[in-house]
Formats: C-alpha cells, sequence, structure tokens
C-alpha cells in the first residue's frame, strides 16, 4: 500500500520534554553567545526556542521550555550572575512566553488533531477500497497512478499497467469486445481527461508472450479540483475473463437449449405465476401462424390458442391458479390454430420452483394428440355401437373371463336385455361375480356350470337348455349358446354367448302339437260330416282358362247319386263323365262366372249311369294360392232334380197367370175404350134425330131418347169407372216422396164445387205427415172417400168430414170420418168390392167402383183399408200407409 | 181467302159424318179429305197411289185406333218425315187413356182432344178447333 503523506507519530513525555529542555538549552546557548549583540531584547532568542517547545511538545513542553530559558538567562547572564531574581518584569516576561506557548501549542493541538481524523477517515477508506474486488485506482493528468486499491495492485500486471499509461507501449494489445485491437486513446481514462465524462470501456489484454488473453471492463469517473479542472481519473476495473467465459457459455447453452425447444415437436413456453407468457417455442408459434409479440406479455388465457372458448379459458386459469399453488396439471384439451382449426393437445403445466421453493415460473407444454383423441373417440364408438348392437339383441349376451369355472367367472360385459328378461339391474352381475346363481334355477345349476365349464374347455357350443327364475318369481325356459374366447396363445380365457328366452317357443310347440291332434280330430269329424252329407262334397284344382278342372277331390255321394264308381273321378275330369255335349258351353259359362266372384250357384244337368237325368246344384269357393289368385274351387253339389221339376211346374203357372192378367187387362181397355164409340154413336145420333126432326118427334119420342141417352151416358160412366179401376193395375210403379196434406188439398180442389153444392166442410188435422206414394192414386183415394162422404150426407144435416192421422210404428194410419148415414154394419165388407151398390140408384147415384178403387190404390201401397160405421151416425174409413215404402217386388 | 185443307183419318163412319156435320156451316172456307185408316193416310201424305195430286193438307185430325197402321204409327212416321212434321196434327180420339195422351205428346202431337160422347159437346170441340187452328193459330207457310 502506497502511502499519500507520512504520519507524524505521537511523541513519548521523554522525548516531548526532552525537546524542551534541548531548545532551552539552545536557546540560552545561543543568546549567552550572542549577548552584547542582543542588547535590549536579551529574551528575543528565547521565543524561538518556546515555539519550537510548544510546537513540538505541546504547552506543558512550551512552558518548561521559557520557564527554563528564562530562569537560566536570569541566572547567568543576567547580572548579578548566578543568583537568582525574581523581577516583575521577569514575571511579566514568563507570562508572556507562556502566552506564546499556550498558543502555538493550541495551533499545533488542533493542526494535529485535524490530522489525526484526516488519517484516519483516509486509513478507513483504504480498508474499504481494499476490501472492494473491483480495482480501483486513480490517475492524474499526466497518467500517474496515485492510488490503487489491494485488488488493483493484484490485478495489475504488465499487460494492465500498460493500459494505464499514457504513451503507448509496443508489445502490449488491447482488444475491444469484437477482437479488434484498440487504438491507446480509446482508454477511458483518456476520454475523461479530454471530455470531463465519465467513459466505460470493456476490453481484452493480448498477452505479449504466451499466456492467459484477459478480459477487462473499465470505468472511469473524472474527479474535479476546485477549479473546475479535471484533476483525477477513477479507475474502477474488474477482470471480467471467468465472468464472459460463463456468460459465453449460457449464450450458448441458451441458444441450444432455445435449439432444443424450438425443435420440440411439443407446444413448450414459460410464465409468470400470474399467468403471464414469457416465453413461447417455435411449434407452439408456426402451427397458429403467430408471431413471439403476438403472444409474449399478454396473459396465456387470453392468448389465440385459448380464446375461442370462455369455458376453456377458464379451465386454464383454473390449472394456472393450481399451478401457481405448487400443483402439476394435466388435461387434454383442445387449442386453436387458425379460424375452425383446431387439435386436441395432451396439455401439461408444471411449476419452476426457486431455491426456496416457491414457484418461479409455470411451464405450459402439450403434445398434438388429435390422432390419438380420434383413435380413441372412433373406439368409443364403436364400442358404444358395439353395445347397442349387443343390447338391441332378444337375447341376454354375455362375456366372462378368468376362470374356467364359470361359478368364478368375472362378468365382462352383459347385455342390457338381462334386466328387461330377469328383471335384475345388469349392475348385480358385474359387482356379483355368482350372481348367475341367483337366476339360474336351482335344479338347473350344477348341470348349466358343468356345461359351461365343458364349453370353455372343449370349445363344444351345443345349446344348453335351463330354466330362470326372474326377480318377479316368473319361471323362463332358457337356452344358452356357448362360446370360448381364446387369447393371444390360443388358450381360452373366457367364455361368451348368449342367452335365449324359449318360453314363448315352448309355449308354441305345445300349441302346435295341440292344434295338430285338434286337426287330425277336426279332419276325422269332417270326414264323417263329408260322408253323410246328401250331396258331392268336391274339391278342383285348374281355372277355366287353364283347361277344365281336374277334381282332386270328390265325395263318395257321387256313386251314390250318379252310379260312377268314385275312383274313376278322382284325377279325372268332371265334365267328360256327366255332362251333355250340348250343356258343356253353358256349364263353362257358369264356372267362369264363378271365378270371376260371382257368388250365384252353378247349375249342372247330368247323365246318371243308369240314362236318368239329374240336376245338380254347386255351391262353391274359390281355392285361392297366397298371392290371392284362385286355383280351383270347393263345395257340395246337391241334388235338385225335384225342386228343379216344381221351380219348372210353377215357372209355367207364373207364366200362364203372367198371360192371363195380361190378357184381362188388355181386355178391361180394349173393351171399355172399343165399348165408348157405339155408345157414342148411339148417344150422338139419337141426338142428332132429336134436334134435326124436332117437329116431327113427339113427347113420348123425346122422352124414349131421353131414356136412350141417359142409358148411353150412365154405360159410359160406368165404363170410365171400370177404365180408372184397371188403370190402377196398369199405372206405372212411380212414387215419390210427397206431403200427404198437398195431396188433400189437391182432392178439395177437385171437390170444390161437390163441397160447396153440398154446404158442408171438410176439416184437416194439421199437419199431415209426409210419405212416399203415388201422388196421383193419392189424390185419387182421399178424393174418392171425401167425395163419399159428401155424397152420403144425412138429409138432415149439413155434412162435417174431417181427416186425420196417426203414427202406427211402420204405418201412417188415416182416417175419413164423417156425419152422413153410415152404413149397416153387415155391409161393412162388402162395400168394397166391385159393382156394389148399397142404395138405389135415384138415391145415391154411383157406379159401384169408387170404393173398390180405394182399396186397390191402399193394397197397392202395403197397406189396407177398413170402415167403421154407426148408421144414422155417420162412417169412418180407415187405411194404412207404410212410412217407407218397402222395396218394390217382381211383377 | 185461300182455302184450308183439312185431312181427317178415321175410320168410323158415323165420326166422319158427324165430323162434317160441324165443319158444314163453318165460316172458314174449307176441303175435307178424308182416309180410313193409317196406311191411307200416309199415302195421301206422300201423294202417292190413288192420291198423286192431292192437295197438302193444312192440318190433320188423326183417330188413334185405326185399322191396318194405327194413328201412333202414323204420328210418329209424319214427325220423322222433314216435309210433313210442320204440319200440326190434332189428336181426336175416344180414349182419354193416361199412357195414350203421354205418348202422344211424346210424338210431338200438337194437340190431343177426346171425343165426348155428348153431339152438343162434340159439335162444340170441332168448332173450337176450327177457330183455335185456323183462325187464331198462324200455320207454317206452305
Amino acid at each position: 500500500m502506497t502511502l499519500l503523506h507520512e504520519t507524524n507519530e505521537p511523541k513519548t513525555i521523554l522525548h516531548r520534554y526532552g525537546m524542551a529542555v534541548t531548545a532551552s538549552v539552545f536557546t540560552v546557548a545561543m543568546t549567552a553567545a550572542l549577548w552584547p549583540v542582543l542588547g535590549d531584547a536579551p529574551f528575543i532568542l528565547l521565543v524561538g526556542g518556546v515555539v519550537v517547545s510548544a510546537w513540538r511538545g505541546g504547552l506543558l513542553a512550551g512552558m518548561l521550555c521559557a520557564a527554563l530559558s528564562i530562569l537560566a538567562v536570569d541566572y547567568f547572564l543576567f547580572e548579578p550572575r548566578y543568583e537568582i531574581f525574581t523581577t516583575p518584569t521577569n514575571l511579566l516576561q514568563f507570562i508572556i512566553f507562556g502566552l506564546v506557548a499556550g498558543l502555538i501549542s493550541w495551533i499545533e493541538e488542533s493542526r494535529a488533531r485535524s490530522d489525526r481524523a484526516n488519517r484516519e477517515y483516509r486509513e478507513e477508506l483504504e480498508i474499504i477500497l481494499n476490501g472492494v474486488t473491483e480495482g480501483v485506482n486513480a490517475q492524474d493528468a499526466s497518467g500517474k497512478v496515485v492510488f490503487a486499491n489491494a485488488a488493483a495492485n493484484a490485478m495489475t500486471d504488465e499487460g494492465l499497467s500498460a493500459a494505464f499509461r499514457s504513451t503507448e507501449k509496443p508489445g502490449a494489445k488491447l482488444l475491444d469486445s469484437g477482437n479488434v485491437t484498440l487504438a491507446f486513446t480509446a482508454m477511458p481514462h483518456h476520454r475523461v481527461f479530454s471530455t470531463g465524462k465519465p467513459a466505460e470501456l470493456t476490453f481484452g489484454l493480448k498477452p505479449t508472450e504466451s499466456g492467459q488473453e484477459r478480459w477487462m471492463k473499465l470505468r472511469s469517473t473524472p474527479v474535479f479540483d476546485k477549479q473546475g479542472k479535471v484533476r483525477l481519473a477513477v479507475n474502477i476495473f474488474e477482470d471480467i475473463t471467468d465472468k464472459r467465459r460463463i456468460e459465453k457459455l449460457r449464450a450458448e447453452t441458451e441458444e441450444r437449449l432455445r435449439k432444443v425447444l424450438d425443435n420440440l415437436a411439443a407446444f413448450v413456453g414459460v410464465m409468470t405465476p400470474d399467468g403471464v407468457l414469457i416465453e413461447a417455442n417455435r411449434l407452439a408459434l408456426e402451427s397458429a401462424n403467430l408471431m413471439l409479440e403476438d403472444v409474449i406479455g399478454k396473459p396465456f388465457d387470453q392468448t389465440y390458442w385459448w380464446s375461442y372458448d370462455p369455458d376453456v379459458q377458464a379451465q386454464l386459469r383454473d390449472a394456472i391458479k393450481r399451478v401457481a399453488a405448487g400443483e402439476t396439471v394435466r388435461y387434454d384439451v383442445r387449442v386453436r390454430l387458425g379460424e375452425g382449426r383446431f387439435i386436441t393437445i395432451d396439455f401439461i403445466l408444471a411449476p419452476v420452483l426457486d431455491g426456496r421453493g416457491r414457484v418461479e415460473y409455470l411451464i405450459p407444454s402439450g403434445i398434438d394428440v388429435t390422432a390419438r383423441q380420434q383413435l380413441t373417440d372412433q373406439l368409443a364408438v364403436q364400442q358404444r355401437r358395439l353395445e347397442s348392437i349387443l343390447n338391441s339383441i332378444p337375447g341376454v349376451v354375455y362375456e366372462g373371463t378368468g376362470s374356467r369355472d364359470a361359478s368364478e367367472q368375472r362378468m365382462a360385459f352383459i347385455s342390457q336385455y338381462a334386466e328387461t328378461l330377469f328383471g335384475y339391474p345388469v349392475e348385480d352381475w358385474y359387482t356379483d361375480n355368482n350372481f348367475w346363481q341367483k337366476v339360474v334355477h336351482p335344479d338347473d345349476w350344477v348341470p348349466v356350470t358343468q356345461r359351461a365349464t365343458e364349453t370353455y374347455l372343449t370349445g363344444d357350443s351345443t345349446p344348453v337348455p335351463f330354466r330362470c327364475v326372474t326377480k318377479d318369481g316368473r319361471i323362463l325356459y332358457a337356452e344358452s349358446y356357448n362360446g370360448t374366447i381364446t387369447g393371444l396363445n390360443g388358450q381360452p380365457v373366457g367364455t361368451c354367448g348368449i342367452v335365449l328366452d324359449v318360453t314363448e317357443r315352448r309355449r308354441q310347440e305345445g300349441e302346435i302339437k295341440r292344434l295338430t291332434t285338434l286337426v287330425s280330430y277336426e279332419r276325422q269329424r269332417l270326414a264323417t260330416i263329408i260322408a253323410n252329407v246328401p250331396g258331392i262334397v268336391y274339391e278342383a284344382i285348374g281355372t277355366p282358362e287353364r283347361g277344365l278342372q281336374r277334381l282332386d277331390y270328390i265325395s263318395s255321394y257321387a256313386e251314390t247319386l250318379l252310379g260312377y264308381p268314385v275312383d274313376d273321378w278322382r284325377g279325372g275330369d268332371l265334365w267328360e263323365h256327366a255332362i251333355q255335349p250340348e250343356d258343356t258351353e253353358a256349364t263353362l259359362a257358369q264356372v267362369r262366372a264363378l271365378f270371376d266372384g260371382q257368388a250365384a250357384p252353378i247349375q249342372l244337368r247330368c247323365q246318371t249311369a243308369d240314362g236318368r237325368t239329374v240336376y245338380l246344384e254347386a255351391h262353391s269357393s274359390l281355392i285361392r294360392d297366397e298371392r290371392g289368385s284362385a286355383v280351383g274351387a270347393t263345395g257340395v253339389m246337391m241334388d235338385i232334380t225335384e225342386r228343379r221339376h216344381s221351380e219348372d211346374a210353377m215357372a209355367h203357372y207364373a207364366e200362364e197367370l203372367r198371360r192371363s192378367n195380361e190378357e184381362l187387362e188388355q181386355f178391361a181397355y180394349v173393351a171399355s175404350h172399343d165399348l165408348q164409340e157405339p155408345l157414342r154413336m148411339v148417344t150422338s145420333y139419337l141426338q142428332l134425330i132429336e134436334q134435326r126432326y124436332v117437329e116431327t118427334i113427339d113427347a113420348d119420342g123425346r122422352e124414349f131418347i131421353g131414356y136412350a141417352v141417359d142409358g148411353a151416358t150412365r154405360m159410359k160412366t160406368l165404363i170410365n169407372d171400370l177404365l180408372a179401376y184397371s188403370r190402377i193395375q196398369r199405372a206405372r210403379d212411380e212414387t215419390e216422396q210427397l206431403n200427404v196434406g198437398e195431396t188433400v188439398e189437391q182432392a178439395l180442389y177437385n171437390l170444390q164445387l161437390t163441397i160447396e153444392d153440398s154446404g158442408g166442410e171438410v176439416t184437416v188435422d194439421e199437419p199431415l205427415p209426409e210419405l212416399e206414394a203415388n201422388r196421383i192414386q193419392l189424390v185419387q183415394l182421399f178424393q174418392n172417400l171425401i167425395g163419399n162422404a159428401l155424397k152420403f150426407r144425412a138429409p138432415d144435416r149439413p155434412p162435417h168430414v174431417h181427416i186425420g192421422a196417426q203414427r202406427e210404428g211402420r204405418f201412417w194410419r188415416f182416417s175419413v170420418r164423417d156425419n152422413g148415414i153410415g152404413i149397416e154394419s153387415e155391409y161393412l165388407e162388402r162395400i168394397f168390392v166391385i159393382f156394389q151398390r148399397l142404395h138405389a140408384r135415384n138415391e145415391y147415384p154411383g157406379t159401384g167402383i169408387g170404393l173398390a178403387i180405394c182399396k186397390k190404390i191402399v193394397d197397392k201401397h202395403g197397406g189396407e183399408i177398413h170402415a167403421e160405421s154407426t148408421p144414422g151416425e155417420g162412417t169412418t174409413f180407415s187405411f194404412t200407409l207404410p212410412v217407407k215404402r218397402a222395396p218394390r217386388r217382381g211383377k | 181467302m185461300e182455302m184450308i185443307q183439312i185431312l181427317l183419318v178415321e175410320d168410323s163412319p158415323g165420326d166422319i159424318r158427324l165430323t162434317k156435320e160441324a165443319l158444314k156451316d163453318s165460316k172458314v172456307r174449307n176441303q175435307l179429305h178424308i182416309v180410313q185408316d193409317g196406311v191411307e193416310a200416309m199415302a195421301f201424305l206422300r201423294r202417292t197411289g190413288d192420291y198423286v195430286g192431292v192437295p197438302r193438307p193444312d192440318i190433320i185430325l188423326l183417330d188413334l185406333n185405326l185399322p191396318r197402321k194405327d194413328g201412333r204409327a202414323v204420328l210418329e212416321e209424319i214427325k220423322a218425315d222433314d216435309d210433313l212434321r210442320r204440319i200440326p196434327v190434332v189428336i181426336l180420339t175416344t180414349s182419354d187413356d193416361e199412357h195414350d195422351i203421354l205418348r202422344s205428346y211424346d210424338l210431338h202431337a200438337n194437340c190431343y182432344i177426346t171425343k165426348p160422347i155428348d153431339l152438343k159437346q162434340f159439335v162444340t170441340i170441332v168448332k173450337t178447333i176450327e177457330n183455335f187452328w185456323f183462325q187464331i193459330v198462324k200455320l207454317p207457310p206452305t
């Protein structure tokens, strides 16, 4: 260590006072020597001694020096010599000397004290500076090093000292960080002096000879004097050779690590514990087409990869919170790489701890597992599909693994149908290896397990029948089909199979057995019936289009009836045997009609073996194949010969009757018609005679002509009534829905004059019903009855006719009641007979046909008519008409 | 004034005479032609056989019940003949049968009259026919 100033060592007492004595002696000797010269100032020289003693030895030494020298001068030089005089002058001199010594020593003391403090400060500074690892020195403007601390001294060798020199020294080389040789003046202290500003430089020292290259970092700071000029340059420098090497090493390591990171097939990043991303590797960035600055410094959950779904972001934030607390979190998650482009990654978020176990960083990383995820998804889909297929099978599909012993097997799978079939939840099979024992009927358990073991060992897959008991206690018949599952080594590792519910099948089998018995019984019964039917039961195959029918079956009655042996018919042609050639076409036509869907029975005429003719009537049904096409016919043929004969006879009679009726009608019409001609001639010409020969005919002649004309006129009325009567029969059967009230009104209108002439009244029950009838006839019916009632009125009272109607079941009953003369009960039936008259013509004129016409009209409408009467009081005619007309019968 | 040509198809001599009597005092000049059955009526109308050159009648009085070809057939033939169908046909018959009436009108008879039994009425009817058909009605131009 180089000190700037020499320090005053503290003086011993001896040293201090010795020096005071010495100074006293020296000054007294000098005064003695110079005594003659001194004159009036004998003590002047003493002052110097006192000053030196006080300066060097302090106040006491000064005082001592003053006292000694004053006493010595007084004793040795002043007269009287060798005697001590103590004068007031001496005392004053002593006081003055003392004051001088005090002043001097005080000044010296203060200086010394300040000197000491300064020294202590510098010493402390040196100690501090020496404790600093950096080198510290100071140079003045000439480049001279005026101070250097311990580190500086230790570091300063030939090479370094060259750097601080103010002139270049050949052989020493300074390098900048790029290994380029530096100009000597580039050193910072030069710049500090030239610019007055601090300067800094990192530089290398190229060794002159063999030796290590050293790197220094130097910082130069100016120290200014009071004039503001740079007095010193303080250099602080350190040897950064090692640090630089480590830094380089670290940079290389970092570079290597970055390359590794960037080339990892994983997404890796670094973030702060509060979730801000500070690093992301290339794959993570490039996959999403991002730049580092897009993501760095952002909260991780706000970055592009995650910001597509708030839920995913929330999950991530939660993970960050947990990892920041020291956990490691791992889950599969989808991240966004582009618009609509996602991948699934196996995401791991792990904490990095510092030396004290605090979380320093979070490392998110992920591997693209999209393919794996897809595979997993696919597998899951396939698994689900397989399970739903198995679950939809109406049988219990199972897979047992582990032991060969069925009772020790573990259920690897059992289909949902187990629950449907047995009523237990499928979980029971999974939780209880022995659950089958609960389901299988106790009596069947041992054989079933034995068979299962056999299947396991031999692969025998014959179905095993057994009974099961369901949860609600029903017994099911089941059948299991089992197989063995072999492992990769070919050894059995389990069994699988399906348990089917065959209860219904067993029931059906029983039903079939029962039906078979029933059918055979029915068949027997049918055979018995057929054998006893008085008709030919047949079955024929074939259609008219495909040629004539082939008889498949014919009952034995055919032989009884027709005489041909049954065996001759079967398989042969029905018609060839018995149908007459002239009937073939007509018969075939009927068969075609049958196949066309007409239900009418077929009429056949057959020739028996002994030549008789027999009429048959075949009632048949078509035999259809499964598509509904007719392929044949079956039925029974009855012998209708007898019936046919009676029918023929009846048809004959009916025809005769019809002809007879027709002739009668024709007769009635023609006769009544043609009868009118001569009548008209008689009348007309009698009248012509009467008219033209009025003068030549006398009163008698005119009277006779009168009778003749009257007869002819009545004849005409008779004929007309007869015509009307016959016309009702011939009238076309036309009916309509009509209002009876209207027909009554029409009749009253037709009778208007008669009613007025009679002075009577006709009342009607309103409303009269509606029904279906022939309008003209109904008008005539009412007209005849009302007219009748008016005609047979009592002479003593005006006629009153009342028309009423009431419902009687399917009929309406109409009544025409009068207050006329009435009819004796014995005639009540006869009045409806044609031409029946009860009164003389001059009393009540008429032909006796009116009521016959009424009866005929009512009859024709399907009703009936009768009369009730109290003679002298009145008659009530009542007739019925059906509410709804019965369907018309054949003529 | 043109003479009205009437064709009477009637087989009963009594009725022919009565018709003649009734028309005798007619105010209208008329000529009555008489045929006694349907065949002759058609021959007259078509002017064949004995009837070449006869005039075309302005009106036909037709009985229904006639020998050989009855009045219904005659009516049908007339009304089916393009040349004859415009001649008015008055059915004059004893029948008042509903069937006959309907059938006649179905065959386009121009009117249907039942001969009355009384002489006065008959004369009245013939006069009415004369009055109506010859004086009131506008007949088709021949």
